[in-house]
């Protein structure tokens, strides 16, 4: 599929944000990812899709940072990952298991604050003006983290990445453990903060209308150990409404492409292709 | 707040019962009492009055309260410290394993003629006696609930560049701090048992050694005096301990009413 020429993505083409180059990982003899390269571009809303169990967590840890690979590079802005960066925040998909159950709703954002030496109220402060960006301004901040509703837990989750004040978010398959309404309703969120706060997005999902929706651009991972199949230009423009984009044609054209690309590569290995 | 009382009202009811039923009991069967080793109970708490609620009695209890707070302090700090290290060293752990649970089931008071040939009969050889038998299940507690913590919650640590010190106080130890607590309360338990053990050896004061020296010279309501009073020493302890862990883990006891686990 050739470019669809988005006027936003041509403006931001200077730098990358994040960059993978040949990337390649193995647990002993289990390879699972072969040859990743692709990149981000700063202000960018990236998908990484692919079916469940092709390795696309594995590469998030590698990314952030969390894990070294086993070959290749990741480079942030340039500069080769050997840790967590700085501007870089992560959200998981297990929003139950990353937020602290014993913390409060307000001291779970404030961690990282904290962590980093902020003071106790400036961190309280920021927490709060997080929390209000996601719509949890009306929240009880006092509440533990699950005696909210799931969705609103994944919104605690999403606050604390904003009050770390990254450049670059890495999220995910951040909507695959809540219901559908829910799952719309966050989708909007993450797409308008964004937009909101010219934030870079890499999201990881199994769901190809989720990536065509969200994201500028699709990395369609296929194959085992999982390769690049293709990176497909989404073009659908900034603004997106859940109703009006997902009847364009142009959207269907895409989830059909995509689609394609990550079963034709399945059907290519069942007859060893 | 009407509520609050009324339930308080009820479990207060339902834990007196039977011990109320039972001082009665033990009171109207021992009235008339001829026997040199069953006192009459009025008789006993007469004695129990003048021996510990008084200013002779806390001059009884203080080498006791001292030597159970410094021993089981200690337990609890020696219990952490060392397990925190040995939960998050897998291999260090493995390799040591066999060692600890061999010490662990040597009897904390086995030790006693150890550490009286070594240290003499002093407070820091019974602070030392304590704190070597009660920190077993601080120890052991520490190291399953450090090795238990959800790795999710360290990787979201690192993502957000939390440091090795950062991560062990912001978040492994609150995860094991509810077995830490288990453990803990056993260990208090323990502290008491051997605390007593080892006043009974050369001590000049204490509650053990007033028991001893209550039946030694044959000063029989004495002795049942004392053995009430460690009755409610250690009835007393085990409340405060509670308290404490209601307040430090307030969150667990929702956390598990809400995930519908057992609940103690």
């Amino acid at each position: 599929m050739t470019s669809f020429g988005s006027e936003q993505i041509m403006t931001q083409i200077a730098t990358a944000a994040l960059e993978a180059a040949a990337l390649g990982h193995h647990y002993g003899p289990l390879h699972v990812l072969r040859d990743v390269t692709f990149d981000v571009r700063g202000g960018e809303f990236v998908c990484i899709v692919g079916p469940s169990g092709v390795g696309k967590t594995t590469l998030l840890r590698c990314l952030s940072g969390l894990q070294r690979p086993s070959a290749g590079a990741v480079s942030f802005h340039g500069a080769q990952v050997a840790g967590p960066p700085r501007e870089l925040a992560l959200v998981f998909q297990d929003y139950s298991r990353s937020l602290l159950p014993w913390a409060s709703v307000v001291d779970n954002v404030a961690l990282p604050l904290r962590a980093a030496g902020m003071r106790k109220r400036a961190a309280a402060e920021a927490a709060k003006a997080a929390l209000h960006e996601v719509g949890l301004g009306r929240a009880d901040p006092s509440a533990y983290p699950w005696q909210l509703s799931g969705g609103m837990q994944q919104r605690v989750a999403i606050a604390r990445a904003l009050a770390y004040q990254p450049s670059i978010v890495l999220m995910d398959e951040p909507f695959a453990s809540v219901d559908a309404q829910t799952r719309a309703d966050l989708e909007d969120l993450v797409r308008r903060l964004q937009v909101d706060l010219g934030l870079t997005v890499l999201l990881v999902t199994h769901d190809i209308d989720e990536a065509v929706y969200l994201s500028d651009r699709i990395v369609a991972l296929a194959g085992s150990p999982a390769g690049v199949a293709e990176i497909v230009e989404v073009g659908l423009g900034s603004a997106r409404d859940q109703l009006d984009t997902k009847l364009l044609p142009r959207f269907a054209e895409l989830r059909a492409y995509v689609y394609r690309l990550i079963r034709g590569a399945r059907a290519d290995q069942a007859t060893g292709n | 707040m009407m509520r609050t009382a009324r339930r308080w009202l009820y479990v207060s009811a339902i834990e007196l019962w039977l011990p109320v039923l039972l001082a009665a009991a033990w009171w109207f069967a021992s009235r008339d009492s001829a026997s040199a080793y069953f006192p009459a109970l009025r008789d006993i708490l007469t004695s129990f009055r003048l021996d510990w609620l008084s200013s002779a009695g806390a001059q009884n209890l203080r080498p006791s309260l001292t030597v159970l707070a410094a021993g089981f302090g200690s337990a609890v700090v020696v219990g952490v410290a060392v397990g925190a290290v040995l939960g998050l060293n897998r291999g260090f752990e493995r390799a040591t394993r066999p060692l600890l649970e061999l010490l662990r089931a040597v009897p904390g008071v086995a030790l006693l003629p150890v550490f009286i040939a070594l240290i003499g009969i002093g407070t820091d050889m019974k602070i030392l006696l304590v704190a070597s038998g009660a920190v077993w299940p601080i120890l052991l507690n520490t190291i399953d609930g450090v090795r238990s913590t959800e790795p999710l919650l360290i990787d979201m640590a690192v993502s957000y560049g939390m440091g090795g010190g950062r991560r062990l106080r912001s978040i492994i130890l609150p995860a094991a701090a509810p077995q830490i607590f288990a453990g803990a309360r056993t260990a208090l338990a323990i502290s008491v048992i051997i605390m007593v053990v080892g006043e009974t050896v050369g001590a000049q004061g204490g509650i053990g050694y007033f028991l001893l020296a209550a039946q030694r010279s044959f000063q029989i309501t004495d002795m049942w005096a004392t053995i009430i009073a460690l009755g409610v020493l250690g009835y007393l302890l085990n409340l405060l301990f509670r308290l404490i862990e209601a307040v430090v883990l307030r969150w667990h006891r929702l956390y598990q009413a809400r995930l519908g686990g057992p609940r103690r």
